[in-house]
């Protein structure tokens, strides 16, 4: 699988760090025309349209890139596994799920990359200026949770699991719902991108319907007050079955791509 | 059983339906080949060709029956019979944004039959440099190149699909050539084709498949002999429409 995972990054490197990229160089330029603002209202006004513009730019390069470190695992499975790629990649003598597997860690990478990538971002661009003051506000208000009562009051290895689900969550999930997809798409004689186009919206609807069916059972029956033990202890059991169900969803697309991959294949 | 006394391949009912209109693609196919044979795999669009050789690549799994490569069950994880065989798919399977030396470095780890010397002296003859970017060339070039790659390997079992469709008659001979000369005495080739006036002279056996079922199989000679024409009179004959 390692070898595949070598191949697989060979092929997309790129595309990340040039996104990554400009990312780093919008947030450069936003920094550079931060330092030109003045208190000065007349040259303000000519000097802050810039900054503004670079700054909306930066959050755009932000947000463009975390849609593209999901968009291209899917773009990647897509060509070498359902298209002509496939062909090759299937008699290569490993076993299907190591395909798999080593798309979605790569892909899992990707994402670990981008996040690295906008935390250096945010830190060049907006840290230390004026902007920085919202971020600053948001770590504030984040300090009011009292982490240790949460952590304390509550179960520490739900909290942990928790965590841990969320993480699993974040890193495959979308690429795991994505790949799925395009499993289903394939079992159909024609008008497989449609068909996986759909599989995706309707297994995205469910796992939101399934997630919010959870999220409100769970605060209805645990959380009535935050001031005792009981309810910190229910506030950690609440955010463990809000997590719970999209990660068994992403367990049961990665289980299902893999039987479809392994018996189903459909390759025109 | 000697593994070289073994069949190399062997169908037992071998079927495939697809789900599209229920109908089956191939039917109740029975059939040995052994090895160091040039195998024809003959007859007219959408008789079975295709899905004949994907099922024996494991890229299909069959309705019914099975397949056996070097006396190994063929499956979706068969990685014994997937070293063994060496395919070339009736399309470019090649990521096109790479260089040709990339593709033969990735040839190389993959497989362990791949012989990269091979590969690299049939690329210089065609004029193909190692650093030459796969999108820069012609789909025929493409096509050369990934019969090389294919044929670079020590393999046991060359499945063709279609090698000569779409490539003007120079081609052809550089293509027949190709698998002439990569050809050994323990593997055996099986080619699919409708075009049987060209690759005929090269053939030592032939199966007609027709709507997913095997007319005729045997050896090249023998039908001849007994049907009093060539493979392609017998093939335009069989098959007129």
């Amino acid at each position: 699988m390692l070898k595949l995972m070598k191949y697989e990054i060979k092929s997309v490197w790129w595309l990340y760090v040039t996104s990554g990229a400009l990312v780093l160089a919008m947030a450069g330029i936003s920094r550079l025309l931060c330092l030109f603002l003045t208190d000065d209202p007349e040259i303000m006004v000519w000097r802050i349209l810039p900054y503004s513009v670079s700054v909306g730019l930066t959050v755009f390069f932000l947000l463009a890139a975390f849609v593209f470190a999901n968009v291209i695992p899917a773009v990647r499975f897509y060509q070498t596994v359902l298209k002509d790629q496939g062909y090759l990649t299937f008699t290569l003598p490993v076993r299907r799920s190591s395909v798999y597997f080593a798309k979605l860690l790569t892909g899992a990478l990707g994402l670990v990359f981008t996040l690295l990538i906008a935390a250096g971002g945010v830190f060049i661009a907006f840290v230390g200026t004026k902007a920085g003051d919202v971020i600053d506000g948001i770590a504030e208000i984040l300090s009011i949770i009292d982490l240790d009562g949460i952590v304390n009051g509550g179960q520490i290895a739900l909290f942990i699991v928790t965590v841990i689900l969320a993480l699993l969550q974040y890193l495959f999930g979308t690429s795991a719902v994505l790949f799925c997809s395009m499993c289903i798409g394939q079992l159909a004689s024609g008008n497989k991108l449609l068909y996986s186009i759909l599989s995706y919206v309707g297994i995205s609807t469910a796992a939101s319907a399934i997630s919010s069916f959870f999220s409100l059972i769970s605060q209805a029956l645990f959380i009535d007050g935050l001031n005792d033990n009981a309810a910190v202890w229910a506030l950690d059991l609440t955010s463990f079955l809000q997590a719970l169900p999209p990660f068994l969803i992403t367990v049961g697309c990665v289980i299902t791509a893999n039987i479809l991959l392994k018996k189903h294949l459909n390759l025109e | 059983m000697n593994a070289q006394n073994m069949p190399l391949l062997e169908c037992e009912h071998l079927s495939k339906r697809y789900t599209k209109n229920g109908f089956y693609a191939l039917y109740d196919i029975n059939l040995t080949l052994a090895r160091g044979r040039i195998v024809g795999l003959l007859g007219p669009n959408g008789s079975g060709k295709s899905t004949f050789i994907k099922l024996i690549t494991g890229l299909l799994v069959p309705t019914d029956g099975t397949v056996r490569v070097n006396g190994v069950e063929v499956s979706a994880n068969s990685l014994e019979t997937r070293e063994r065989i060496a395919y070339l798919p009736e399309r470019i399977a090649l990521d096109k944004n790479q260089r040709t030396e990339k593709v033969v470095d990735f040839y190389s780890d993959f497989y362990p039959n791949f012989n990269v010397p091979r590969a690299y002296d049939m690329l210089s003859r065609l004029g193909i440099a190692p650093d030459m970017k796969l999108k820069t060339m012609s789909k025929g070039m493409l096509e050369k190149v990934q019969l090389i790659l294919t044929m670079a390997r020590d393999a046991d079992l060359y499945l063709l699909d279609e090698p000569i469709a779409g490539v003007d008659p120079a081609a052809r001979d550089y293509i027949l050539g190709t698998i002439l000369s990569c050809a050994n005495p323990d593997s055996t080739i099986l080619l699919s084709t409708h075009l049987i006036y060209d690759i005929e002279p090269i053939l030592t056996d032939a199966i007609f498949l027709r709507q997913g079922q095997i007319m005729i199989a045997g050896d090249a000679n023998a039908i001849r002999n007994d049907k009093g024409t060539s493979l392609d009179g017998l093939f335009r004959e069989v098959f007129r429409c």
